[in-house]
């Protein structure tokens, strides 16, 4: 039950995004009359900001972009993570040594510093952040996939695929990674969250999406200032949705884990 | 023994190197030409030209990168692009800023964390534990910057509690600066914690030595506090090891935003400024701690448990 709840919340958000990405809400401007600050009202909900444009527009919006920046880092760090775990849980040799001294590397340098590092080489932009985030948050996906193959590299149906003579990469992808798959998609899960809380943090900082783009990290920049006068709409929009897809998509996670292992 | 640390200190050599190589790569390759960033759009191809040269960029790459990799041997980071001064010099003012925030801070959140999950797994599935996990979920579902901005709003403006903003020289009036971000940073990094000290807890919980104890007629107090906790220690020290690096490089939000002269303003100053080589001496001595502090785990992890050498 509670699983079909927040999958239902979750499945919400990611229409919204679709939508917006399909041009809903794009033209929704109304130049003629622009009422800055406006409270909650009924032909406002949320009110409105600083250039009078509608809150709520803004925050389904900016669902976009958290959607996407979640979906798309994760599929690439998901596929960066399990390709080098895999390649080095299963090779070992010399591929293993160069992958566990990559991802030690990359492990080492403190997160907001390769972070920054990124933003900064890359500059601003969905794109960037898109590369940004995959490229600097596969490593413990990677060191969780690179034990579990050296794990079952001895396992028997393995050694029965290898005396048939299998090819290598058909014995990694069809017959070990399957067997794996659980702990990708938890970590995935992971991923997710803690993506669409850093560009969140990065849009804020200035390192994120451009000013201007819909962003719940622009919104609350921008409210930081108002929140002082009084101007309160613009900071709680943002902060309930983006509540409501990390909260969702993190109970959905605890719920798998649960399932995985009834005993926590 | 020594056949251990020599492989560790070998292997940190060569993070050390790797560390270098990353920086570099994405500074001077991925993110284009330094001097262009640097100069703005608008700059002329003359001034671009003679600030690369002023600069020392018009040396090959591999030069560059080589004097990269003995500043950070010798500790000496060059002069910073935007005021001249030099970049140790900076980082030897800014520490200073950033401990004195982060440490009494992550102090807080770890005994805090610990005593939170141990109450928690005391009373494992019943309504306080689910009460508490639940409220680590949605702790953790507000962005960072929503506490900092709210708690600034609240507690420094509208009850006027601390002050809004500012730092002091001296040692003595400096704490009252230090309050309100002291208590977001632990409040805000207190629910990750808590879940996994207690996972932790929860995981010796299943041992068999739990129920030896349980059948000698042990209090569940006697338990928790002594054999449990004792042997749950050490996922809790390692995470702690792991995270003690980053408190050198301060909080960037914090300190941006109630205006502590620390590192993580420093960072996000030269980010703005396009002050490459206080960045990059930023991420390599962020590393370079990390890894010094990692060597250190390491071998107190073999001293107290000679099997470690075998990993």
């Amino acid at each position: 039950m509670k699983i079909k709840i927040f999958s239902f919340i979750v499945g919400v958000y990611f229409l919204i995004a679709l939508l917006v990405q399909c041009g809903w809400l794009s033209d929704s401007a109304s130049p003629e009359r622009i009422v800055s600050y406006l409270p909650p009202s009924p032909e406002y909900w949320l009110g409105t900001d600083f250039l009078g444009r509608s809150v709520l527009v803004r925050a389904l919006q900016s669902t976009r972009v958290a959607v996407a920046v979640g979906l798309i880092s994760t599929l690439i760090a998901v596929t960066v993570g399990t390709c080098l775990g895999a390649f080095a849980g299963y090779l070992r040799g010399w591929v293993d040594a160069v992958v566990v001294w990559l991802f030690t590397t990359l492990d080492s340098i403190p997160y907001i510093l390769l972070l920054g590092a990124f933003a900064f080489a890359l500059g601003q932009g969905l794109q960037n952040i898109f590369i940004a985030l995959g490229l600097t948050s596969w490593t413990t996906l990677c060191r969780l996939v690179r034990t579990e193959f050296i794990k079952l590299q001895e396992a028997e149906f393995v050694i029965a695929a290898e005396a048939q003579g299998l090819r290598r990469w058909k014995i990694i992808f069809a017959h070990i990674l399957p067997n794996v798959m659980h702990i990708i998609l938890i970590q995935a899960g992971v991923i997710f969250v803690s993506s669409i809380k850093i560009e969140v943090i990065l849009s804020y900082l200035g390192l994120g999406m451009e000013p201007g783009s819909a962003s719940w990290g622009l919104m609350i920049d921008d409210a930081k200032q108002e929140i002082t006068r009084g101007f309160w709409w613009n900071m709680i929009a943002a902060t309930i949705f983006m509540f409501g897809l990390v909260y969702s998509v993190q109970i959905l996670l605890e719920e798998w884990r649960k399932k995985r292992t009834p005993s926590s | 023994m020594s056949g251990f640390l020599v492989k560790k200190l070998l292997s940190a050599l060569t993070i050390v190197v790797g560390v270098t190589f990353i920086t570099f790569c994405l500074f001077h390759i991925v993110g284009g030409d330094p001097a262009l960033h640097y100069a703005g759009k608008n700059a002329s191809p003359e001034v671009v030209q003679s600030l690369r040269h002023e600069l020392g960029l018009d040396k090959p790459v591999v030069t560059q990168y080589f004097i990269f990799l003995s500043q950070a041997f010798t500790w000496d980071w060059g002069t910073s692009w935007s005021n001249h001064r030099q970049v140790t010099q900076l980082l030897n003012d800014h520490i200073g800023a950033s401990l004195t925030l982060t440490l009494p801070a992550y102090t807080l959140s770890v005994v805090l964390a610990v005593l939170i999950s141990l109450a928690a797994a005391l009373r494992k599935d019943t309504f306080v534990d689910r009460g508490l996990l639940h409220l680590c979920f949605i702790l953790m579902s507000i962005s960072f910057v929503v506490y900092v901005v709210f708690a600034q709003k609240i507690f420094a403006f509208d009850l006027n509690w601390f002050p809004v903003y500012g730092w002091d020289t001296s040692w003595i009036y400096r704490w009252s600066y230090i309050l309100l971000p002291c208590f977001i940073y632990s409040l805000a990094h207190l629910p990750p914690k808590v879940l996994l000290f207690r996972a932790a807890l929860l995981q010796e919980l299943e041992k068999d030595y739990v129920r030896t104890a349980q059948a000698k007629g042990l209090s569940t107090y006697t338990i928790y506090s002594i054999h449990i906790l004792k042997n749950a220690s050490l996922p809790i020290v390692t995470l702690v090891m792991s995270q003690l690096p980053t408190l050198i490089t301060g909080s960037v939000l914090l300190e941006a935003y109630f205006g502590i002269p620390g590192l993580g303003g420093l960072l996000l100053n030269s980010i703005q400024s396009s002050d490459l080589p206080v960045i990059k001496a930023l991420t390599v001595v962020g590393s370079l701690f990390y890894i010094v502090v990692q060597l250190a785990h390491d071998l107190i992890a073999a001293f107290l448990d000679r099997r470690w050498e075998l990993t």
